[in-house]
């Protein structure tokens, strides 16, 4: 399978300044040498705890943040290099979808004009032809283009989210990032939406980047999926060898954790100690070692590296636990 | 005689836009040292409910419009402010889903768990300092002697919410009343602050209300269910006989369309079961079901009167014409 994306060795620090003359004292790691790639029509999923790095790392793909150091190679481009309306041709083909849709929508536009400004970046279609578009892709999500002249607050929020992937597809894009595109809905709704989003990548052979927190949500759509701690990848696998065999210990105490809805699963959770460190000062050898049950004096010292662990499963840890 | 029994409550909100029956009829009751989760969909009504046991609902423009609250024996909603706030903080606690809101910005972690315990147990300065950085201690707040000193914008959310179940603790309640107290927390940090109220209910017996969205949640930490849809129960029952064999139409919807673990792993992808349709909006005059206009087994009746509980088994009641 050809790449659609390829990430190799991205960085993003910020800079934490203070006092009067705003000093830099220091840099946030959010984003600390992360590498993958995403083939065609694949979805990859992204987790791990709050403020790990996950949507930094999506923003610096679109470059709406820029990358500290790293490559980002898009249909075989590097394009990091590229300059401002050389990357505005390729941003319409890589459009995000966020968690909630209603702060990332104008409240004073009409849902056609959203999608119609979307269609514009593309210049390719006017008047009628345009307008026709729209009612396409309000009907390619599911809203009743009845609807087109209603504004964002007359929508219920899984409606909204239609609307932000509605848009999202106007400007017919290769890869979509969904960052938490379903954390926000309920039960019911996210269904739905789930749902949609898998069959609108079927139809226009879409790849995604799916950033969530629940883990049931992410193996459901994920074919591979990234585990992030402290802006570092400690573990990647196809879904089928994360959730059955699970090698880094944060890995497994995430997916213990989940709750499963069976009441007769006894729950064997994995407690964690204590918080996530900051990522300002975070802790030196293994970013995980101040809560992992297995740490041993190698991992205060030594950072450990994304290896192969068999297949297509990796894994940074200097003792792979089972 | 049930710790709790809430009997026929019903709460509006009187808006511009109309009324919004928040809580229409709800009734249910919760025994000494039981854990009762409450779900359902946003705006269903969950807050309100078990804020009103508190009166902590803004009147107006709020108004418990009916209804009974006995807890251990005395009617809640008779007493007057000075006796309600008493029983507050020492009989029920709560914990919501954003711990800054009850924690005072301006005092230290260790000044608000110390006060607890010297109103609460009468202890003196240094007694409670001793108890508070033992408590601190027991919900895993690293190096308690330099939190004790910092205020809570200086703590991660995670440590909050711990504080926020320290000072519970430190109360020892007769009911803690958690309002999705984990939804803003990371799933490793959850599993530390449920195991942390399961230590609270085994030591104290303590009763707990807890509400979330999440029925896994629900299913590893409650003993019973309470379904709600649209401002009223739907279904109730034992955790096991709800999740095993749910009537509801909305109940059956709701655990179909979750996606579990381990489903693709082993009968690969197949697209998650849809609830067609939304949530009503509360200010609508439905007559029958508020389910029905969502519901694939709807009939004539259900759109015209609505469904009276009824009880399947001696735990497991469903409010559906399917069963009456
Ligand atoms: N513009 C910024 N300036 C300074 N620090 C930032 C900025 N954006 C993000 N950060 C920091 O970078 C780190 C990673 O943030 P990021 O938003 O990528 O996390 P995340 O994994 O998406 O978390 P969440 O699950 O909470 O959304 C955090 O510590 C965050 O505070
Ligand atoms: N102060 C208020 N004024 C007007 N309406 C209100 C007020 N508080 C709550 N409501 C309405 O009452 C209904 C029930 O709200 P409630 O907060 O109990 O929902 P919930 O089930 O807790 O939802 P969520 O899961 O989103 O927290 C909603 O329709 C809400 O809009
Ligand atoms: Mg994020
Ligand atoms: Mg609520």
């Amino acid at each position: 399978m050809e790449n659609l994306l390829q990430v190799n060795n991205l960085k993003k620090y910020f800079p934490v300044k203070r006092g009067v003359f705003k000093r830099t004292f220091g840099h946030v790691y959010a984003v600390d040498g992360v590498s993958f790639h995403l083939a065609k029509g694949e979805t990859l999923g992204i987790v791990g705890e709050s403020g790990c790095g996950k949507s930094t790392t999506a923003r610096a793909i679109l470059r709406l943040t820029e990358p500290t150091k790293g490559e980002i190679y898009f249909q075989g481009q590097n394009i990091c290099k590229l300059d401002s309306s050389r990357m505005k041709s390729i941003r319409k083909k890589m459009q995000m979808i966020f968690q909630d849709p209603y702060g990332s929508l104008n409240p004073r536009m009409t849902v056609g004009n959203i999608i119609g400004d979307s269609i514009d970046i593309h210049k390719l279609y006017r008047g009628n032809r345009k307008k026709e578009r729209i009612v396409y892709i309000m009907e390619s999500v599911e809203l009743n283009p009845d609807q087109i002249g209603r504004y964002p607050h007359q929508f219920s929020g899984g409606q909204r989210q239609r609307i932000g992937i509605a848009r999202a597809l106007a400007t017919e894009p290769e890869l979509i990032i969904g960052d938490e595109p379903v954390s926000a809905l309920d039960v019911s709704i996210q269904a739905q939406i789930i749902n949609l989003l898998e069959n609108l990548q079927t139809r226009f052979g879409l790849s995604y980047i799916i950033i969530a927190h629940d883990m049931a949500v992410i193996e459901h759509m994920c074919d591979r999926i990234a585990v992030m701690y402290l802006g570092r990848i400690v573990e990647m696998a196809d879904f089928k060898s994360l959730y059955g065999n699970p090698l880094h210990p944060y890995t497994q105490a995430l997916l213990s954790a989940v709750p499963v809805i069976d009441p007769d699963t006894e729950g064997k959770t994995i407690i964690l100690k204590g918080d996530v460190p900051s990522p300002i000062n975070p802790p030196p050898g293994c970013h995980f070692h101040t809560r992992c049950i297995h740490k041993k004096e190698e991992c205060e010292q030594k950072v450990p590296h994304l290896k192969p662990a068999g297949g297509d499963h990796f894994v940074a840890c200097h003792f792979k636990h089972k | 005689m049930p710790l709790l029994d809430v009997k026929n409550l019903s709460v509006n909100f009187n808006t511009l836009e109309g009324t919004v029956r928040a809580v229409q009829g709800v009734s249910f009751s919760l025994k000494k040292r039981e854990i009762i989760g409450i779900v359902g969909e946003s705006g269903c009504g969950k807050s309100v409910t078990v804020r009103s046991i508190l009166r902590l609902i803004p009147m107006p423009p709020g108004e418990i419009s009916e209804g009974r609250i006995m807890f251990n024996g005395e009617n809640l909603l008779a007493l007057d402010q000075k006796r309600l706030r008493g029983i507050r903080g020492s009989n029920i606690s709560m914990i919501f889903q954003e711990p800054m809101t009850s924690l005072n910005p301006v005092f230290t972690i260790g000044n608000q768990i110390s006060e607890t315990f010297k109103v609460h147990q009468k202890m003196n300065k240094q007694r409670a300092r001793k108890a508070t950085i033992n408590i601190l201690e027991k919900v895993s707040i690293p190096s308690p002697e330099k939190r004790f000193e910092e205020y809570p914008h200086q703590l991660s959310g995670g440590m909050r919410q711990r504080v926020m179940i320290a000072i519970a603790l430190a109360c020892q309640p007769k009911l803690l009343i958690a309002d999705e107290p984990t939804t803003a927390l990371d799933m490793t940090v959850q599993a530390q602050i449920l195991d942390l109220m399961l230590q609270l209910s085994d030591q104290f017996d303590t009763s707990i209300l807890l509400i979330t969205h999440d029925l896994g949640i629900v299913a590893q930490t409650a003993s019973k269910v309470i379904v709600m849809y649209a401002g009223k129960i739907i279904e109730t029952g034992s955790v096991s006989s709800i999740f095993k064999h749910p009537f509801h139409p909305y109940t059956i919807g709701l655990i179909k369309s979750l996606p579990r673990m381990g489903l693709r792993s082993q009968y690969g992808k197949k697209p998650l079961h849809e609830i067609p349709g939304i949530v009503p909006s509360m200010n609508e005059n439905i007559s029958g079901c508020w389910f029905a206009p969502r519901c694939d087994q709807s009939m004539d009746i259900c759109r015209k009167v609505a469904p009276l509980q009824k009880y399947i088994d001696s735990d497991h009641s469903v409010s559906c014409w399917l069963f009456n």
